[in-house]
């Protein structure tokens, strides 16, 4: 009885070391395909085909056809003439005075402080516009090519801002002036040097009778 | 009745304690067959992909001794003459932050009071220059603490060099793991170079597989061990192993060697 | 006497087997771990079209627009910085395909070019005049079909759409976006006159078009996150004028502001209105409702406070503003009303852009070299220029992905609309025909 049961015991044992072994053997090398368990090999008519008729007016951009994109029109209509009281006393503008109220000022970089030259050219604007009271001017600024579109935009209505102040300062009524920013889309010199730049910072004046 | 027992047992004492012997004979080989199977997979595995392979570049060493204080009077040298040119400089720059790398800054003198102040952009001129001043000291101070740092440190460097100019070169043979380091340092590189995948973003992915290389780096077999959940990945993977045929030569003992690739679709670690 | 043998021969076997078992456990297992592929592209060949009528007539040339699909297709994949166009002369034995289904095509040829991918167009004219393509993205390796698409075109607008489908749904599959393919870009150029219009197209330069015939200056458009409106700024006699434009009937309509100054007005994700405007007498951020009134102060300040940008939550803000003296990049928490500086680049810090999912914000640095790209993380504040010039690289724009980065660069010359990635991959220019194209903005999905 013992002699059996120690027979069976190390048979037993023996055999599960060849399983063990069995189990710790090399997987060879195989193709892909089949190393791949996942069972797919060329399809014939794969399932992931879909087909599409672009030629309908559904098939443009997911339903969104591009050619619904149309042009848009806009005209800006006049701006309005300020109607001042007094409209009989029309002194005729002299040619020296329309010079200086067409005179520039000009700005350092990203810099609206007037300087002492621009606050002279605007005292001489302050008192011509005194002796036309009939005259109104918009007061462009502009920037150098430089930094960029929008910022341009908001440091040329600064500037126009800073003449504008200045001149109300002056004793200018303040709807007699307006302010446009052109930022940096309407350059006098369109070089790409420090002289161009420099003729480019400036603030423009514009009549309106 | 107890008679009977004691003669059974008197009967059966030689052939029970031979069981019992088997038995215990059967338990301690087991026992040692599983600590000498077992116990080498326990011991931590270095990961050799985080060691850094150093290159060493044979240097003669100076015999003469006179040389050595030539060398801390040199980088002394060195130390010392940035030491007078910092402030200066450090001073220059510090322009009020509008000032333009192209333009001098606009000098325009407020005569007139204007209507709105909105503009408290400079700090006063004396605040500046304390601010300046402060500044200019700390990074003085803190260049004289990295000049002690490393006088120090090519003090220590000489000592050191000293010790082993004293000492005979040993003529040893480099340890195996030091091999091992470079060889799968190659090995990385050979395969790193045939994995190609788009990981641009997205979550992280890793994929794990086991090769089988012989002794002349011939890769025998591969096997996906651990997924990476997208079968892309893994395809791009077992590419890699596929297309990079063999390694160099393992410097190993046996006739096989088993390389556990861990792939990481994120790089630095 | 018989056991004590029988045992003696068994414990022999056992020591066999253990020293089998030593040996074999003492073979090295060696660990590697790889961080990162070699090469971050795949391999992808475009096989020339074949007519799906088969060998029966051979020799027949493809049509102009299956020509035009495939130079739409490469196009298309130039523009993907992880996939690498390789050259039929690079195909070892020759790349001519017998056919276009997966089981018709000899792959090992391809397998050994290291090519990942393989684009077969299968085309076929119907007897109603149209033309059938049939697209298969096979990969190499597990011999499967990725993407199987067939598309029925005969216009050449038609091939466009194609391409571009077929590319988002490739690139949804490979990286889970698709936006590139799937979304428009509107800029600003030129028309005569001193004036400037808009103009769209797509982000690989198909179907440009001009939407709007303008006397004037059209400025800083910006699409709605419906993809449905524009709204812009225009220049025109001496006023600035708020203007929205309508995709589905291209009416212009304006909006009417105070102030004099209208600058770089935006949509929120919610489909309202944010512009900068000076009425109190320099430019803040201004809320506007629906009827066009304004709700709400964003932010108001002493200085220049322009250029808002909303991630697609509507709660994070970044905008440019002079109140350090000179011009930064800022981000608002529309929740705590808490405003944190982003830029510390230099001394000229504008044009920024918020990625959609609010993580990262790219924006222009002037340099002395001129204007760079800055990528900057809002989480970790660190910084990085992402783009090389020369010239001046401008007003940066996230696709709806948050991966693809457009902006408008002088590094030619004229200004044009470049593609990179947030990675700073190489800089691709998108065709908009002549002039310079300014102000690039990128709509969300299509």
């Amino acid at each position: 009885m013992n002699r059996r049961v120690i027979q069976i015991l190390v048979f037993l044992f023996c055999i599960s070391f060849l399983f063990t072994g069995c189990a710790k053997k090399e997987v060879k090398v195989v193709p892909p395909s089949s190393s791949m368990s996942k069972g797919r090999s060329g399809v014939v008519s794969p399932p992931s085909m879909k087909q599409e008729d672009l030629t309908t007016k559904k098939g443009g951009m997911e339903g969104e056809g591009l050619a619904q994109a149309k042009v848009g029109q806009y005209n800006i209509s006049q701006p309005q003439e300020f109607h001042n009281g007094t409209s009989a006393k029309k002194i005729p503008l002299t040619k020296e005075d329309e010079k200086i109220l067409h005179e520039r000022i000009h700005f350092a970089f990203d810099s609206y402080e007037l300087s002492p030259k621009a606050r002279e050219i605007l005292k001489k604007k302050a008192e011509v516009l005194l002796k036309y009271p009939y005259i109104k001017m918009v007061i462009e600024g502009n920037c150098d090519e430089r930094g960029t579109e929008e910022y341009n935009l908001a440091l040329g209505e600064r500037r126009a801002r800073a003449a504008y102040e200045y001149l109300i300062l002056l004793g200018i009524e303040a709807d007699r002036l307006s302010i446009v920013s052109y930022g940096e889309e309407r350059p006098l010199d369109p070089r790409h040097n420090e002289e161009a730049w420099a003729k480019n910072r400036r603030d423009d004046f514009t009549i309106i009778k | 009745m107890l008679q009977k027992w004691k003669n059974r047992l008197k009967q059966s004492e030689y052939p029970r304690m031979r069981f019992l012997s088997i038995a215990c004979s059967i338990c301690f080989h087991l026992l040692i067959f599983f600590l000498i199977v077992y116990t080498p997979l326990y011991t931590p595995s270095l990961n050799l992909s985080q060691r850094h392979v150093y290159e060493i570049q044979f240097v003669k060493f100076p015999t003469k001794k006179s040389k050595k204080p030539k060398i801390s009077l040199k980088k002394k040298s060195k130390l010392v003459k940035p030491r007078p040119a910092a402030p200066p400089a450090f001073v220059k720059n510090t322009i009020p932050p509008r000032a333009k790398p192209i333009e001098i800054p606009a000098k325009s003198i407020v005569k007139k009071r204007r209507v709105k102040k909105r503009v408290p952009r400079l700090p006063t001129p004396v605040q500046e220059k304390k601010s300046v001043l402060s500044r200019a000291l700390r990074e003085v101070s803190r260049e004289a603490q990295q000049e002690e740092m490393q006088k120090r440190i090519v003090e220590e460097e000489i000592k050191r060099l000293e010790k082993q100019t004293t000492t005979p070169p040993k003529v040893e043979s480099p340890p195996e793991n030091y091999n091992m380091d470079i060889y799968l340092k190659m090995a990385e590189q050979e395969i790193k170079e045939n994995w190609r995948y788009p990981a641009i973003g997205g979550p992280p992915l890793r994929a794990k597989v086991k090769i089988v290389i012989d002794r002349d780096g011939n890769i025998l077999s591969y096997k996906l061990v651990k997924g990476s959940g997208r079968e892309d990945f893994d395809n791009s993977v077992i590419k890699s192993i596929v297309e990079t045929k063999h390694l160099p030569p393992p410097p190993i003992k046996g006739k096989k060697a088993v390389i556990i690739i861990s792939f990481d679709s994120e790089s630095g670690s | 006497m018989k056991d004590r043998r029988w045992i003696v021969w068994v414990s022999v076997f056992i020591i066999i087997f253990l020293f089998t078992k030593v040996s074999y456990a003492q073979q090295e297992v060696l660990h590697l771990n790889i961080y990162g592929p070699g090469k971050r592209q795949l391999n992808l060949f475009v096989a020339s079209p074949l007519f799906l009528q088969g060998a029966s007539k051979e020799g027949v040339s493809p049509p102009p627009l299956v020509k035009d699909l495939v130079m739409a297709l490469k196009n298309n994949f130039s523009f993907l910085p992880f996939i690498n166009l390789i050259k039929q002369k690079e195909i070892v034995g020759g790349a001519g395909i017998k056919g276009v289904r997966v089981s018709q095509v000899d792959l090992q040829r391809f397998r050994l070019s290291k090519v990942d991918l393989l684009l077969t167009l299968g085309w076929d004219v119907l007897p109603n005049g149209k033309l059938r393509i049939e697209l298969r993205m096979i990969d190499v390796f597990s011999a499967t079909l990725f993407v199987g698409r067939g598309y029925l075109i005969n216009r050449a607008e038609h091939v466009y759409l194609a391409a571009n489908r077929f590319c988002a749904d490739f690139m949804k599959k490979l990286t889970g976006k698709k936006g590139f393919f799937s979304s428009m870009l509107v800029f600003v150029k030129r028309t005569g006159n001193g004036n400037k219009n808009l103009f769209i197209v797509t982000p690989q330069g198909y179907l440009l078009k001009q939407i709007t015939k303008i006397d004037g200056l059209c400025l800083s458009p910006s699409w709605s996150w419906d993809s449905k409106r524009i709204v812009f700024t225009l220049l025109s006699r001496d006023t600035h004028a708020l203007l929205l434009w309508n995709r589905e009937d291209g009416s212009i309509k304006r909006i009417f502001v105070p102030g004099n100054t209208i600058i770089s007005p935006v949509f929120t994700p919610g489909g309202n209105i944010v512009v900068s405007l000076d009425i109190a007498g320099n430019p803040d951020i201004f809320l506007l409702d629906k009827h066009f009134k304004i709700k709400k102060t964003l932010v108001k300040s002493w200085a220049i406070d322009i250029s808002p940008s909303f991630d697609k939550s509507g709660t994070k803000m970044v905008f440019v503003s002079s109140r350090l003296g000179n011009p930064n990049i800022f981000l608002l928490d529309l929740k705590t009303n808490s405003i944190k500086r982003l830029s510390y680049m230099g001394t000229y810090n504008t044009s920024p852009n918020i990625s959609p999912d609010g993580r990262y914000v790219v924006y222009s640095t002037m340099t002395p070299a001129g204007h760079r790209i800055v990528l900057c993380d809002t989480r970790t504040l660190k910084e990085k220029i992402i783009s090389s010039g020369p010239g001046s690289d401008e007003t940066p724009v996230w696709g709806p992905d948050g991966y693809f980065i457009a902006f408008c660069s002088s590094r030619t010359g004229a200004y044009k609309i470049y593609i990179t990635t947030r990675y700073g991959d190489r800089a691709h220019m998108v065709n908009t025909g002549k002039g310079d194209a300014t102000s690039v903005a990128w709509s969300k999905l299509f």
